[in-house]
């Protein structure tokens, strides 16, 4: 048996608008008192009627550039319509018949070969109600009714667990690049649910497992393991039913965290009668060339971009390229601290503080990067100190470091923690021949056998607080030790 | 004793001579209603202490010579669909029935703002489904001119009001005809705007493609004063028009009779019509014609496809919009129910009346999987057909004079089990709506039986001003509109 | 007599997608006066509409972006006002029958 999984990704992600899609009330609804950013509209009282938010368009046609998709300029809401208590008009206001995207294309990397993943579509819509479930009944809060969405549905172009994760890491990328989502999967502002089937060949004859769409997926590797999971659970299912795909197998499967299994949540009854029908209540649109035109002026250099762009003038390796693109934060920092057309070196060399530093200081502290603490002055001093060696390039390290966590400047923190690279001749010698008092047998061995050098060369660093030139001591020492 | 069918124009000359003041008024329809609604079953909520409140409030500008709104001492009765925040909407259905709103309509609320009078609010085919009031899921409304007919719907009860005198103007909607074959059927005067003209906001929808607010009043010229006040572009309705709102009331004789080319649309004079209908609407059009306008004979062939357009479209539109009365957040609901599919079909099956569940049942069938295309699509192609057809007639003529209603009123439980009959009642009243133009019923002379007969002047998109113009020339011409019921 | 064009099962299909318990003779009625209707929309089928496009919304024009609502927060309802028509309620949330079973 040969099996190849399908896999496709519909992955929601909140747009970061301030109000709601189809009403003004306030989109702060994390961890706000439950019902307190509601209106007649969002509640779906009698007669209340839908306005549309200008941003959810323009941030939607700016996630169509940045993945060169069509935009359908005659778009038009549609009513998605079924009955559920955290769907408070009894139909959601979304794109079926004319999303406002179609046909885009994402590229990823996997095992360093680039691969294409298309996105079939791409639709505003409302978010749903958030249900809390208790024994017996279910809680509603409507404050999170009413957030817009953008729900992108690739191809099933996705072939692994592996890909289908890089594909949705893509995807967060560059929405928080476009600022148009914080695509924070945890807080539940980017969702994933992967659509997973499997192609069999067997005998020379080839067969397709039912799909299966899984739900309640809470992070990046949830998505992978339950994908893993469905190709494992399909694979046995296949080999014990022989159960093919039809039109009406479908079925959606819930993602438990604990059991780390999928479990069935319903059989569709073919595919599910939404009953789609042109959203009455909002008018239909007309989305000009100029208007598409001036959003295309405001993109952001998007990560592709910016990563080419680091290799081909900063001359930094692909990795530390995208290292630093993978936060635009990050890169956005990065780039202050360079200035304007930085020298390949000191870029270099700003690199090695960032991913060596900095990003490792980040990630210890699970923050994000604070761009006001970022100063190009910072950084050219630092350099020159370390072109000069006046300091070391490991005490440059420390010093920004400093610099990024006191927000003082690195001339005072080098001179109050003393960490001025010694070079005078005369203080190392002072140094020098205290550590030869202070380690007779290291200095027999040395004269043994003069590689050994080393070990005093280090105790001279020691007792300088690493501020001795080493070249210099190890010059100075040689000399004393004759 | 206060004349009952004054109109705005006369009570504002009286409150400035003092003639009486607006809480007498409001204490003089208050007393009427109580009178006589008992036989006319107009209303479902009376509310005489909102009522007094804002004339006692209206008395004390007068005294301190404040500005007056534009509508002061004018009294209404409000179709019980419009939302009123504090006060009981229940769209005349076990539904919603003791739903107190958090909110206003914008047209009601525009109207309050000018000064109007809430006297209460009327009863309406549930939620606006009907041409007779006989759907309401409280009782069936009586004809002012004898309790035994139907006084049309859905905006039943407001006409029925306007007709036996109990308030200055009253409240509809139009959806497929439910304030102009009420205004015929009832001898009294109504405006349909152009669709999008009011906005819809706080009005519990039932096809949000074709609602549209309107009014009932005693003249055309009140008319033109009421919508001036209720027209206009509101930011929470965004299908609600730009174009600038004129001041009607001011442009009443702008439109030159002399001249004027009315079309009379020859499929609106054939077929099942009662000849004494025929007859007495042909009789407006000769007035009209005895004062300089043109009469041209038009065609609009698609008009027998009105009724099926809009029997695909209107009850897919109902089956969405009526999907959010579920009894959770608002409206009547059963307890106890543990589980949730149970819970939502035994709260709707219950609560909901017939005709809800019919056009509920019929437009899910038309949008359920493999029949959008069939019907919704196909019904949405032949409005296109129907709309230009206007537009090309209307490009020739100014505007177009038809009845209203194929017979006057008829008897109580006459129709009320052949749903299919009473679809075919708004046969000349729905391809306005399905296109979304502007029309004005008016009363002619009455039936030999001394029953009312309309008819209706269509107009070209937002041109509410020509139909006012003409209506008012009319009526300044013949004297139907002060025929009145004895009650 | 007029063909039933709607099945019972049709109808209960329909019924339940809509969320709305029918009665006996509810089922019995709609079942005929629904086929009475759909007969009718028949003539529907007879007009050719090859080149015509659909009419969704007959006065509203199409809408550029620039003309929507700006993304400025609003007034919204205090919970006490959004719930105060709710069937059940419990600590500011309302309460519904239970939607996923625990």
């Amino acid at each position: 048996m040969n099996i190849t999984p399908i896999i496709g990704l519909e992955i929601h992600i909140q747009l970061n608008t301030k109000t709601k899609a189809f009403c003004s009330c306030s989109t702060d609804y994390f961890k706000s008192p439950p019902n307190t950013y509601t209106c007649p509209a969002c509640l779906g009282l009698p007669g209340a009627l839908p306005v549309p938010n200008r941003q959810i368009i323009k941030k939607g046609i700016l996630f169509a550039l940045s993945v060169n998709a069509t935009i359908q300029k005659e778009t038009h809401f549609d009513r998605k319509n079924y009955f559920y208590p955290d769907l408070p008009k009894g139909y959601q206001i979304s794109q079926f018949y004319k999303p406002l995207i179609k046909d885009g294309l994402v590229k990823i990397t996997v095992n360093e070969q680039e691969k294409e993943v298309r996105i079939a579509e791409a639709h505003l819509e409302e978010d749903a109600a958030k249900s809390i479930h208790q024994r017996g009944h279910t809680l509603v809060d409507f404050n999170k009714a009413g957030i817009p969405l953008l729900e992108i549905v690739s191809e099933p172009d996705i072939a692994s667990s592996k890909e289908a994760k890089i594909y949705a890491q893509k995807i967060q990328q560059l929405v928080r690049y476009l600022d148009i989502s914080d695509a924070n999967i945890e807080e539940g502002s980017m969702r994933v649910e992967p659509t997973v089937n499997l192609k069999i060949k067997d005998n020379k004859k080839t067969y397709y497992t039912p799909l299966v769409e899984v739900k309640n997926i809470a992070s990046l590797s949830a998505a992978a393991a339950a994908i893993d999971y469905e190709i494992e659970r399909q694979t046995d299912e296949f080999r014990k039913t022989k159960q093919e795909k039809n039109p009406k197998n479908k079925t959606t499967r819930g993602w438990d965290m604990d059991t780390k299994k999928t479990f069935l949540q319903r059989e569709k009854e073919g595919s599910a009668d939404y009953r789609y029908f042109p959203e009455p209540d909002i008018p239909h649109f007309s989305i000009s060339d100029d208007f598409i035109d001036s959003l295309q002026k405001t993109l952001p250099e998007l990560p592709d971009a910016k990563m080419a762009r680091y290799q081909k003038e900063l001359t930094l390796s692909i990795y530390d390229s995208s290292l630093l693109v993978e936060d635009k934060d990050l890169a956005l920092s990065f780039e202050k601290a360079l200035g304007e057309k930085p020298q390949k070196d000191f870029a270099k060399f700003t690199a090695n503080l960032f991913l060596g530093v900095i990003k490792k200081h980040l990630n210890e502290t699970q923050e994000t990067i604070d761009i006001k603490r970022i100063k190009e002055k910072d950084f050219t001093y630092l350099f020159s100190a370390t072109q000069n060696g006046d300091i070391s390039s490991t005490v440059a390290k420390d010093v920004i470091l400093e610099v990024y966590k006191t927000k003082k400047d690195p001339q005072s923190i080098i001179k109050t923690k003393g960490l001025s690279q010694i070079s005078d001749t005369k203080e190392l010698e002072k140094l020098a021949q205290q550590i030869i008092k202070d380690n007779p047998k290291a200095v027999e061995d040395c004269k043994k056998n003069p590689n050994s050098i080393g070990f005093l060369i280090g105790q001279l660093m020691k007792l300088s607080k690493g501020s001795a030139n080493p070249q210099l001591a190890q010059e100075i020492l040689k000399k004393l030790l004759g | 004793m206060i004349n009952p069918y004054l109109t705005i124009p006369q009570i504002q000359t009286s409150l400035k001579k003092g003639d009486f003041s607006c809480q007498d008024l409001t204490s003089f329809y208050l007393d009427r209603i109580k009178s006589l609604d008992p036989k006319i079953k107009a209303f479902i909520t009376i509310t005489p202490k909102v009522a007094l409140d804002k004339a006692k409030e209206i008395d004390q500008k007068i005294k301190d010579k404040k500005l007056l709104g534009k509508l002061a001492g004018s009294t209404m009765a409000v179709k019980d669909i419009y939302l009123t925040k504090g006060i009981e909407t229940t769209a005349a259905s076990q539904v919603l029935k003791g739903y107190i709103p958090q909110y206003s309509s914008t047209v009601y609320q525009r109207l309050v703002d000018e000064d109007a009078i809430l006297l209460g609010k009327t009863n309406t085919d549930t939620f606006a489904f009907g041409a007779s009031t006989e759907n309401s899921g409280f009782f069936t409304t009586k004809n002012p001119y004898d309790t035994s007919l139907i006084p049309g719907g859905s905006s039943g009860g407001s006409a029925a009001a306007q007709s036996a005198g109990l308030c200055t103007f009253s409240l509809g909607t139009d959806t497929g005809g439910s304030i102009r074959q009420p205004s015929s059927l009832c001898g009294i005067s109504g405006i349909k705007p152009t669709y999008s003209r009011n906005s819809r906001y706080g009005i519990a929808a039932m096809a949000s493609s074709f609602d549209c607010p309107g009014a009932f009043a005693h003249s055309a010229k009140d008319l033109s004063i009421v919508t001036s006040v209720m027209a206009g572009n509101d930011p929470h309705d965004a299908t609600s028009s730009k174009e600038v709102v004129p001041d009607y009331s001011s442009l009443l004789e702008n439109k030159n009779l002399k001249g004027l080319k009315i079309g009379l649309p020859k499929q609106y004079f054939t077929g099942s019509i009662d000849p004494e209908v025929k007859k007495n609407v042909l009789k407006a059009a000769k007035t009209l014609e005895e004062n300089g306008a043109q009469l041209v004979g038009v065609s609009l062939p698609s008009t027998d496809l009105g009724i099926a357009v809009y029997y695909v479209l209107m009850p897919c539109e109902v089956s969405s919009n009526m999907a959010r009365y579920d009894g959770l957040r608002f409206g009547q609901s059963k307890k106890d129910i543990k589980d949730l599919l149970s819970y939502y079909l035994e709260t709707r099956g219950d609560y909901m009346e017939s005709e809800l569940k019919r056009r509920i049942i019929i437009g899910t069938y038309f949008l359920s999987a493999g029949y959008f295309d069939a019907y919704y699509l196909k019904a949405s192609k032949v409005r296109t057909i129907i709309k230009k057809e206007f537009q090309d007639v209307l490009s020739h003529v100014d505007l177009l004079l038809t009845p209203t209603s194929p017979t006057p009123a008829w008897k109580i439980g006459e129709k009320v089990n052949d749903p299919l009959k009473m679809y075919l009642a708004d046969v000349y009243t729905v391809c306005t709506n399905v296109a979304g133009l502007p029309a004005i019923a008016l009363p002619t002379s009455p039936s030999k039986t001394n029953l009312p007969i309309g008819f209706q002047l269509i107009g070209n998109y937002f041109k509410e001003a020509d139909l006012f113009s003409v209506a008012h020339q009319y009526q300044s011409l013949t004297n139907h509109h002060l025929i009145h019921p004895k009650l | 007599m007029t063909k039933p064009l709607l099945s019972s099962d049709k109808i209960d299909h329909v019924a339940k997608l809509a969320r709305i318990k029918l009665t006996p003779q509810e089922k019995k009625d709609f079942s005929r006066q629904i086929s009475d209707v759909l007969s009718y929309m028949d003539r529907l089928n007879k007009v050719d509409t090859e080149n015509t496009s659909p009419t969704f919304q007959v006065t509203t024009k199409p809408l550029s972006p620039q003309d929507l609502r700006t993304d400025k927060p609003g007034k919204s309802l205090t919970s006490k006002d959004a719930l105060s028509t709710a069937s059940q309620t419990q600590d500011d949330y309302l309460l519904s029958p239970q939607t996923v079973k625990k």
